[in-house]
């Protein structure tokens, strides 16, 4: 399989969706995290990451902080708020159910 | 929603911490970087690999770095911050073109705030009560007028259809009949005025023009007191006490807003009245063009005994008039929930069944006499009337001086971004978006009309006190009526500075947008002088210059004209001595003088105003000469075969009048006292006639002794005793008239004072004589003659003023107009000069062919000047006097005062030019 550009939208779902599992995270983590969970077919050029980062804040679902990293590194670590919760909940959600009306149309044979 | 909302705060908060954000996006991708070296390391890569194979991972860095930094701010706003802050640094960098642009622009945007502060005064603002759409003034129309004994008008009332005869004015019980529809109206009440009132009781007595007001004037209005109270309905009922409501203006003025002046007793025409109440401050009357002083209940009519101005004719008004006497204008407030239909509908059916009643013979079905509502701020034009065309002339000239600002700093501009050519090529080779930079040069034309805009306020605001106070002086502006800048106008100003720089800096931000980058790079000066472009816009240039020195001709010779007019007017000799003249006028009726009482005061006044230290000689007439007022009667002259009626004009004059006056008499004799105390039914009484009467009516026929007859009103018979000088009598501007002089017999009267010394001296002196006779009759209007001939020329002067100073503003213009043309011009040919220097040209050959080119251009743009001026100024025809509209001599000055400006303009870049050093202009970009 070819490696797939990823889309903003579900970009912003993807990372969302790291912080609520793996909570507080800087933005290399994150990175790792969805390429690693995708089985390296979703490649992205990590530096679109922190544009996409940056516009989640401004929207209030995460928020950052500057902190130590495992490795005794400054890094900006990013987390989830409640809102941001909600969001993922609903866009989450939404996904599924687009997922299984496509399912239903391309199984449907008359 | 909320979430863009989110986003948009975030964005614009982001602008504030810029620097350490900044700092943070340095440090994130560079952590990141290095974790991602430490996996690959980790991996087994080595530094060199590990580096590289992170950057790869990673994408483009500036491009991260770009996209970020546009998300994070307002984009929009960070570049125009930065393109302010370089264009105030251009600015700055050279100050002259700054001075000249902002001054310019200081000038087009002044004008048109001024004239805009003047409309918002006097068309905009709506009339000072409370909803005044909810108002509604009563009118009548009907294919003829009814029939009254007594019909007066007082406000403003314009016809709802040209062919029908209508009036705003009703009889009192009509009125009465109004106030019973309380369904339909939450207030009715009427007014009436001018009412002239004879005031003692607060200093010397004073002459007041007040307005008659029922009951619930103030409620209906919606106006409150100041202090005390306003009128109530009570206070309009016949025998309440009487009382009165100053407005607040002359609470101020006459009374020094004394708070004790509540309660305070004044006598008006002999009748004590109790003030009771100040009206609120920003109330100065229903119409803003009558604004009075004071208010009375209507039910005083009979106690001060109504003296209308105004249009007047038949029996006096009063509470007990009946309906034939029309007089009182009413105005209603509609009820909440009452339709407009539904209201007409009501006063309409309630108007014809009173009018159209047989027993009442006022107007007969024919007529079709109907009701019809307008809504006051309709109906009251207040100052629109007199002032909304020669705003909207004045509007007009200084939109068209705002665009020849715009195009003169369009042409500066121009001028200026030729040396600018390098530093846009290199900005757009450095990736600046043509876009951008055409958005900086814009921002850079409204940084500069701002500031202009800034200067312009200041300048209007001079500008338009001084005009406002000079036509204050002389009657023709409403002395209540400030004109200040307020949010309106300065919104005005504000669009109209963003405007004007949008609007000239189009030229250069369109020429930035399109530079050619190779040859701007290599060799600026070639790429200007060479371009098509570049000669299109000198073409452009040139034609605007010459269009604005043809237009600075053409408004100097209109004010070269009438200034001529008013020296002209001044100096004309109106056939009697103006100097030393003191005038005043008196009205011993408004006290309650008969007409003998008066007659015999008059007389007690003469010797004695003439035994006052200074005084040479004093006499009266009804109406001064040059006044304005003027009185026509007809005639006819017995003896005559044909019996046709005549017109003269007519003057009642006193004893003396002639000798006070220095009217020379030529045959005959004047008025002596026995004249004046002739029986009332003695045949002839004397008349004199001036030189043009015996011309027109008597030819070669000789007037002494020749008896005329229906002389005025009551028709009176006169004989003709004397022949005197001719006189200008209603306007130093009119013709010599016949003028027929009859003895004056005892009413309002102008003294006239002749002195030795400056009249105003003798004033304090003439004024306790008529104290000691009678300390109740005020002495009004005391001026002098000259005063009333500079009156009477107001408004010669005031356009004389004006046009001289449009003409000065244009005649400005078009000289930095034709400054920035040249310097362009100078700017594009650096090279070409040092060339010709280099080859042995002198720097006074430079001079003089730049300036030869500067009055080549000015020559055409007078001789097009000259040829639309002989062509218009025949529409100022009307205005002149004593000088033709195609007078030579004035379009010979303003050709000579062309010719020096022009070459003031020319002077500095010719001199620009002669200093060019060949070997930098060779060598130079």
């Amino acid at each position: 399989m070819q490696k797939a550009e990823v889309l903003q939208g579900t970009l912003d779902l993807l990372v969302l969706k790291t912080l609520d599992t793996l909570g507080p995270m800087h933005g290399f983590g994150i990175a790792q995290r969805i390429q690693q969970i995708s089985q390296e077919v979703l490649r992205l050029n990590q530096g679109t990451l922190y544009p996409a980062l940056l516009r989640l804040e401004q929207r209030g679902w995460i928020t950052s902080r500057w902190g130590v990293s495992e490795n005794n590194r400054n890094a900006k670590f990013y987390s989830l708020t409640a809102r941001g919760r909600r969001q993922l909940r609903n866009e989450a959600a939404g996904w599924n159910q687009m997922a299984a009306v496509i399912n239903r149309v391309l199984k449907a044979t008359s | 929603m909320t979430e863009s909302v989110r986003t948009l705060v975030a964005r614009f908060l982001a602008l504030f911490r810029r620097r350490r954000l900044d700092r943070e996006l340095d440090a994130e991708p560079r952590s990141h970087l290095e974790m991602a070296v430490e996996r690959n390391l980790a991996q087994g890569m080595n530094r060199v690999q590990a580096r590289r194979q992170a950057l790869l991972e990673f994408g483009g860095l500036e491009q991260t770095r770009q996209t970020y930094r546009e998300r994070r701010g307002l984009p929009f706003l960070d570049a125009l911050l930065q393109d302010l802050r370089f264009a105030f640094r251009m600015c700055r960098k050279s100050p002259g073109f700054t001075a000249v642009a902002v001054l310019t622009l200081a000038l087009g945007i002044g004008a048109n705030t001024a004239i805009f502060s003047l409309i918002d005064a006097v068309l905009l603002r709506s009339l000072p009560v409370h909803d005044p759409q909810q108002l509604m003034v009563f009118q009548w129309t009907a294919h003829h007028s009814p029939k009254t004994k007594g019909h007066y008008g007082y406000m403003s009332c314009p016809s709802p259809n040209a062919r029908a005869e209508h009036g705003c004015s009703f009889s009192y019980p009509m009125f009465q009949q109004f106030q019973s529809l309380q369904d339909e109206f939450s207030g009715v009440m009427a007014l009436c005025g001018n009412v002239g009132l004879n005031l003692r009781g607060n200093g010397p007595a004073s002459f007041v023009q007040g307005e008659m007001v029922s009951g619930d004037f103030f409620d209906t209005l919606g106006i409150g007191p100041a202090l005390g109270r306003t009128l109530a309905p009570s206070d309009d009922q016949p025998g309440a006490p009487p009382v009165a409501v100053l407005s607040y203006g002359y609470w101020q003025r006459a009374f020094g807003s004394d708070p004790a002046v509540i309660g305070r007793t004044i006598w008006l025409n002999n009748s004590p009245v109790t003030i009771v109440g100040v009206a609120a401050r920003e109330f100065p009357g229903l119409d803003p063009a009558r604004v009075r002083p004071i208010w009375l209940p209507l039910a005083l009519s009979q106690r001060t005994g109504m003296d209308l101005f105004g249009t007047v004719s038949g029996d006096h008004p009063s509470l007990e008039a009946g309906d034939d006497i029309w007089w009182v204008y009413v105005v209603a407030r509609l009820k909440e929930g009452t339709s407009f239909g539904q209201a007409q509908a009501a006063v309409d059916a309630v108007f014809r069944n009173d009018v159209l009643d047989k027993t009442k013979e006022l107007f007969k079905t024919e007529d079709v006499p109907r009701l019809v509502l307008m809504p006051a701020p309709q109906a009251i034009s207040g100052l629109r009337e007199q002032f909304s065309t020669p705003l909207a002339i004045l509007m007009t000239a200084a939109g068209l001086v705002l665009l020849v600002a715009c195009a003169n700093v369009a042409g500066l501009m121009l001028a200026r971004s030729a040396t600018r050519q390098r530093e846009l090529a290199v900005r757009l080779a450095l990736g600046a978006g043509r876009k951008r930079i055409a958005r900086q040069l814009l921002t850079e034309s409204v940084f500069l009309s701002g500031g202009g805009g800034v200067c312009g306020v200041l300048l209007a605001y001079w500008g338009v006190q001084s005009l406002v106070a000079f036509m204050s002086r002389g009657g023709l502006w409403p002395s209540h009526l400030a004109v200040h800048l307020d949010l309106r106008v300065l919104g005005f100003t504000m669009a109209a500075s963003v405007l004007t720089g949008i609007l000239f800096g189009l030229a250069p931000a369109f020429r930035g947008m399109h530079l050619n980058l190779a040859p701007a790079l290599k060799d600026s000066l070639r790429a200007l002088a060479t371009g098509a472009s570049a000669r299109r816009w000198l073409h452009l240039g040139g034609g605007l210059v010459l269009a604005q020195i043809a237009l600075a001709i053409l408004a100097l010779s209109g004010a070269g004209l009438l200034v001529r007019t008013l020296e002209n007017l001044k100096s004309v000799n109106p056939g009697f001595d103006t100097h030393n003249i003191l005038l005043f006028n008196m009205d011993p009726p408004l006290n309650g003088y008969t007409s003998a009482q008066t007659h015999s005061l008059y007389s007690q006044m003469l010797p004695r105003i003439e035994a006052v230290p200074g005084v040479i000689s004093a006499t009266y007439s009804f109406d001064s000469l040059l006044s304005g007022n003027y009185w026509d009667t007809s005639f006819r002259i017995e003896g005559e075969t044909r019996k046709t009626q005549h017109e003269t004009l007519g003057l009642a004059a006193g004893p003396k009048f002639f000798e006070t006056m220095g009217i020379p008499v030529m045959v005959g004799r004047v008025f002596t006292p026995e004249d004046f105390s002739l029986p009332s039914n003695s045949q002839w009484k004397p008349a004199v006639i001036n030189e043009a009467f015996a011309r027109s009516f008597f030819k070669d026929q000789n007037p002494l002794g020749r008896h005329i007859t229906g002389i005025g009103n009551r028709g009176t018979s006169h004989e003709i005793v004397g022949i005197v000088g001719d006189t200008k009598f209603r306007a130093l501007r009119s013709e010599i008239a016949p003028t027929l002089f009859v003895p004056a017999e005892g009413g309002e009267a102008v003294f006239e004072v002749r002195t030795a010394v400056d009249p105003r001296t003798v004033i304090p002196a003439v004024r306790s004589m008529v104290n000691q006779l009678d300390g109740n009759l005020p002495l009004l209007s005391m001026k002098t003659q000259s005063d009333e001939i500079d009156r009477s020329l107001f408004q010669e002067r005031l356009i004389a003023r004006l046009s001289s100073l449009f003409g000065g503003l244009s005649l400005l213009l078009a000289c930095i107009g034709l400054y920035g043309l040249l310097s362009y011009e100078v700017a594009r040919r650096t090279r070409e000069i040092g060339v010709r220097m280099a080859l042995g040209a002198r720097p006074s050959d430079v001079l003089r062919f730049i300036v030869g080119q500067g009055i080549a251009l000015s020559a055409a743009g007078a001789i097009l000047g000259i040829l639309g001026a002989l062509g218009v100024t025949r529409y100022l025809a009307s205005l002149l006097y004593g000088v033709r509209p195609f007078d030579p001599l004035t379009f010979l000055v303003v050709a000579l005062l062309l010719a020096l400006v022009a070459l003031a303009a020319c002077y500095i870049p010719a001199r620009r030019a002669s200093r060019v050093d060949p070997m930098a202009a060779l060598r130079h970009e």
